[in-house]
């Protein structure tokens, strides 16, 4: 998927979809580019995306009319397949970024207390990283492994650090990874940063579980709301006008599906994310 | 032509109206649901038993570093230290330690090596981190590291805990999801196949098509897109709750969905037995 983005980059045309680029997805083109190493561009998202959905629904518009001949439904299906292909390809990115920081946020607070209390038995950021880094959290393991790596190489740990926190997606780690960076140079209170009541934390997180389930819940219910009101609809509908193609209607419920569940999840994961920092 | 296609694979098998058939599609799902079930308990049962044995060994772990603590409290060299802790612990991991620490220690080796070499030999990550840990602290301030442990292992104690509880409260969440991904595909798959009953509902109280041939020819129509058009709906709405719920193996999710519903879908024909 990342590929089909890079080739579309060109940076002729960037500035023309440059105006299409949201805060949000810059974010997440940045965040990706540099933890998968691929050089993506947020006009190249956009420009992909827009060429795709055209690319696609041109083709189903031709594929429609030499099926049934009929250019009015022909034209509305390839509308609905612009809007569905973009809302999904434009965004992929964000989702992704959205559940990784979802994942980090979740985890932060205890990779936070794990390094203060580690640092402050050992005092070396180091071994704070090794101990981390051995532990299981998901994501956060992975990339100390990857920190403890540059260290070995001889890169100084508090620029390591420093550098990975820059592009942290989750807020509560940034700046708490970035505050114990400075701890062996300069006097940090670690309990200042770390030590926040386990029952608030335990609180907060029983409260995000509960909006994500709630959140899998509307997106189930209402993928049986949408093809029951198109099925009764496409009944009465058929019976007349000879507008739409019967067999042709369930594209209508994949195409509109594929727009609601986009537009729902991004607002329910920037929700969430919201909710936790 | 599409739906041609469709009819010539599905409707020989849904047109087959002997009950025989239809009683050995039901016993070979039922059959099927129970040896997973049955699965998914044996996996249950080993994957407790892990966890018990595991959490047993952490516990050892930490009592053992309790023990080597006390002494470096009272500034006794690290090496003395860990032979009088190896003579007082009695506990599951005794003959482990006898044999990695009590007979080297003798031959001049140094104690944090020696705590780092008994951590090789643990299963369980987490006592293999903490005795890594210990180890580092032995090696640079003995005393101190005796001091502190209590703190420190209180500390990491609560975390592990809450981790826990939090990784409990997300597969919770998880199945549940699972579970309501796997139910909406199966009543999908009812619906799609109920689909043919409502058009000729429809038509038997003359309110939607002009004559039988048509509602039969739209009805077999729309039912193949029908159905394509929820298999593609049963994939995209479990990669969105895999993606929602945090679950990373999103393919294998869809496809089991898609699975349920193709499953349900024939067992729903096979019991109906629509012409």
């Amino acid at each position: 998927m990342f590929r089909l983005y890079r080739s579309a980059n060109i940076p002729s045309i960037n500035k023309i979809f440059a105006r299409f680029v949201s805060s949000n997805l810059r974010e997440a083109v940045k965040y990706l580019s540099l933890k998968y190493g691929v050089k993506l561009t947020p006009e190249g998202v956009i420009a992909c995306s827009i060429l795709l959905s055209v690319l696609a629904s041109s083709l189903i518009a031709v594929l429609i009319q030499m099926v049934s001949a009929n250019s009015l439904l022909s034209i509305l299906v390839s509308i609905l397949t612009i809007f569905a292909l973009y809302t999904y390809l434009s965004s992929y990115i964000i989702n992704i970024y959205e559940v990784d920081r979802l994942t980090y946020s979740r985890y932060a607070y205890l990779v936070l207390r794990e390094v203060g209390i580690t640092l402050s038995a050992t005092k070396s950021l180091h071994d704070a990283l090794l101990f981390l880094a051995q532990g299981s959290y998901p994501e956060i393991s992975h990339d100390a492994r990857f920190l403890i790596l540059n260290i070995v190489n001889g890169l100084p740990p508090q620029k390591v650090l420093r550098k990975y926190a820059h592009y942290q997606p989750s807020s509560t780690l940034r700046s708490g990874l970035v505050l114990l960076s400075y701890y062996p140079e300069r006097s940090i209170n670690l309990s200042s940063i770390c030590f926040k009541p386990l029952s608030e934390v335990k609180e907060q997180i029983k409260k995000l579980n509960s909006k994500l389930e709630l959140y899998c819940l509307i997106i189930i219910v209402q993928s049986f709301l949408v093809p029951i009101t198109y099925f009764l609809t496409s009944l009465l509908l058929i019976r007349q006008y000879t507008l739409i193609d019967p067999s042709l209607l369930p594209l209508f419920f994949v195409l509109s599906q594929l727009i609601v569940l986009s537009i729902l999840m991004r607002s329910f994961i920037s929700r969430l994310a919201r909710v936790i920092g | 032509m599409h739906s041609e296609c469709f009819n010539s694979v599905f409707m020989p098998i849904f047109s087959r109206n002997e009950i025989y058939f239809r009683i050995v599609l039901t016993a070979l799902t039922i059959l099927i649901a129970i040896i997973s079930l049955l699965l998914a308990r044996k996996f249950i049962k080993k994957r407790k038993f892990e966890i018990k044995y595991l959490q047993n060994e952490l516990i050892e772990v930490e009592s053992f570093i309790s023990i080597l603590a006390s002494y470096l409290k009272l500034d006794f060299s690290p090496e003395f230290a860990l032979a009088r802790a190896c003579n007082e612990y009695n506990g599951s991991l005794k003959k482990k330690i006898k044999l990695l620490i009590e007979n080297q220690l003798y031959s001049g080796a140094k104690a944090s090596h020696l705590l780092h070499a008994l951590s090789t030999h643990l299963l369980y990550p987490e006592s293999k981190r903490i005795l890594k840990l210990f180890a580092k602290l032995v090696e640079k301030e003995p005393k101190r590291a005796g001091r502190m442990w209590d703190e420190v292992i209180r500390n990491l104690r609560e975390i592990r805990d809450l981790k826990l509880e939090l990784e409990i409260m997300m597969s919770q969440m998880r199945v549940r999801a699972l579970l309501l991904a796997m139910i909406s595909s199966l009543v999908y798959a009812l619906m799609v196949r109920l689909s043919s009953i409502m058009t000729i509902g429809f038509s038997l109280q003359n309110y939607t098509f002009h004559s039988v041939s048509i509602i039969t020819g739209l009805s077999k129509e729309f039912s193949a897109s029908l159905f394509i058009a929820f298999a593609i709906l049963v994939l995209v709405n479990s990669y969105y709750v895999s993606l929602i719920t945090g679950i990373r193996s999103s393919l294998l999710l869809s496809i089991t969905a898609l699975t349920i519903y193709f499953l349900a879908y024939i067992l729903a024909s096979a019991l109906l037995a629509f012409k």
